[in-house]
């Protein structure tokens, strides 16, 4: 359990006033969750430029740090906007699936179901589901990395991604209701 | 699935089987370096021993340079000159014509100092209007007179120049015997000849340097002319400036 002096905030701060140890700790906490948020969104090689580029703004950014949000939605606000910055200037652009009344999320068709005799392994049920997962659609899919890996709450992830909280729990729902359909489960 | 475990935003079933595929982390490399930077960002940076001394020193250091300088500017402009009124140079002149004089062979006696006063009152009267009429000082070309006087006195030692006449006849070149002069001297006598053609003609016909021959010789004939007070008022006039030279080509009185 985190006390006051560890949580993520104070360790920014003592970051903030050249403590470089508290930065370390704050990395190791947070290095997996944001590296696989950013492998499962963008694919490994980009992936590792913008987990880069996510922890190098924040070191610029240090100095201009308040406790205003949680840590991890102030990290997350960045590494989304890094995210769409590299979604716009790929050759698809800015998925669809961002538009906060996105049709076309009810016309997707939903993955084959996959046979339950063929899942028995638990290890090969993590790789269908990640697989699934690389099926959603975007801004699904962040959706609930930013639940299942920084774990924030809805308003947390409204407030990273620049959304409100309908949205964000429209796209945890849609999300769900795939990977339990693609898992064999009742959707 | 357990229904138990799940609602419509969360599924504990499907959380569990994602954490089992967290096994993917940053390569060492991204660590160390992202690491690197951050440690360097707030590193301290080593405190250079030369910069703050530099930067302690740099500005007392110019200024006093500057002001050195400007002193040694000041004062080689002084001593050249460059700062003096035109009277100045008339003065030194008034000066050096004096010495001149008194260093002359003939001139074995001290000056009168009735002389010096009205010498030194016409060379200062002269100075007043030289600065009134200043600046443009026009190119100067000597007169026949004043090269004729020149030459004889730095050959024959001529007694005396007039102090009325000196600031014109004062040698504008130091003879070869003597110690060169210094620079600015010699730009001072310059000055004062190119002063020189500002004067009216009748100031300088009465500053027109006669040798005493001639000078004898109008006196004769003035008196041949009949013009005898006109001769004896030259006469004395002579005799104020020359008072040693010998009256022997001197016509008596008709």
């Amino acid at each position: 359990m985190r006390t006051d002096d560890d949580a993520d905030e104070t360790l920014m701060l003592r970051y903030r006033s050249g403590d470089a140890g508290a930065f370390e700790r704050l990395y190791a906490r947070h290095k997996g969750p944001l590296y696989r948020y950013l492998l499962r969104q963008c694919g490994q090689p980009a992936a590792e430029e913008l987990f880069q580029d996510v922890w190098l703004k924040l070191i610029a950014a240090r100095a201009g740090y308040t406790v205003q949000a949680q840590f991890a939605t102030w990290l997350y606000r960045i590494a989304h906007n890094r995210v769409v910055d590299h979604y716009r200037a790929s050759a698809r652009g800015l998925p669809l699936s961002y538009a906060d009344d996105c049709p076309e999320w009810a016309n997707i068709p939903a993955p084959d179901a996959v046979q339950p005799e063929n899942q028995d392994e638990r290890r090969r049920q993590s790789e269908q589901l990640l697989a699934l997962l690389a099926d959603l659609p975007e801004a699904q899919r962040e959706a609930l990395l930013l639940k299942e890996e920084a774990g924030l709450s809805l308003d947390a992830i409204a407030q990273a991604t620049g959304t409100g909280r309908e949205t964000v729990k429209s796209r945890l729902r849609y999300a769900l209701a795939r990977l339990r359909q693609g898992l064999g489960g009742p959707s | 699935m357990n229904d138990d475990r799940r609602d419509e935003l969360h599924d504990a079933s499907l959380s569990e089987l994602y954490r089992e595929t967290r096994t993917v982390d940053p390569p060492a490399w991204l660590d160390r370096g992202i690491l690197d930077a951050a440690r360097s960002a707030v590193a301290p940076r080593p405190p250079s021993r030369l910069k703050p001394r530099n930067s302690r020193w740099r500005v007392p250091l110019a200024l006093a340079a500057t002001v050195v300088l400007t002193a040694g500017v000041l004062r080689m402009a002084d001593e050249a000159g460059e700062f003096r009124l035109y009277s100045a140079p008339a003065q030194s002149k008034i000066e050096s014509a004096a010495k001149a004089e008194s260093a002359a062979p003939g001139n074995t006696r001290p000056l009168p100092a009735e002389r010096d006063r009205s010498a030194a009152s016409e060379a200062s009267s002269r100075a007043a209007v030289l600065s009134a009429e200043v600046p443009p000082p026009a190119p100067a070309i000597p007169s026949q007179d004043a090269i004729k006087e020149e030459m004889l006195s730095g050959s024959l030692a001529q007694p005396a120049v007039p102090a009325a006449a000196a600031p014109a006849a004062a040698p504008a070149k130091p003879a070869a015997s003597q110690p060169q002069a210094p620079v600015f001297e010699a730009k001072k006598e310059d000055r004062l000849k190119q002063s020189a053609p500002m004067e009216s003609p009748a100031r300088r016909e009465l500053r027109a340097d006669r040798s005493p021959e001639q000078w004898l010789e109008d006196i004769n004939q003035l008196r041949r002319q009949g013009r005898t007070a006109e001769a004896d008022a030259r006469l004395a006039e002579f005799r104020r400036r020359y008072p040693h030279y010998p009256l022997d080509a001197l016509e008596s009185p008709r």
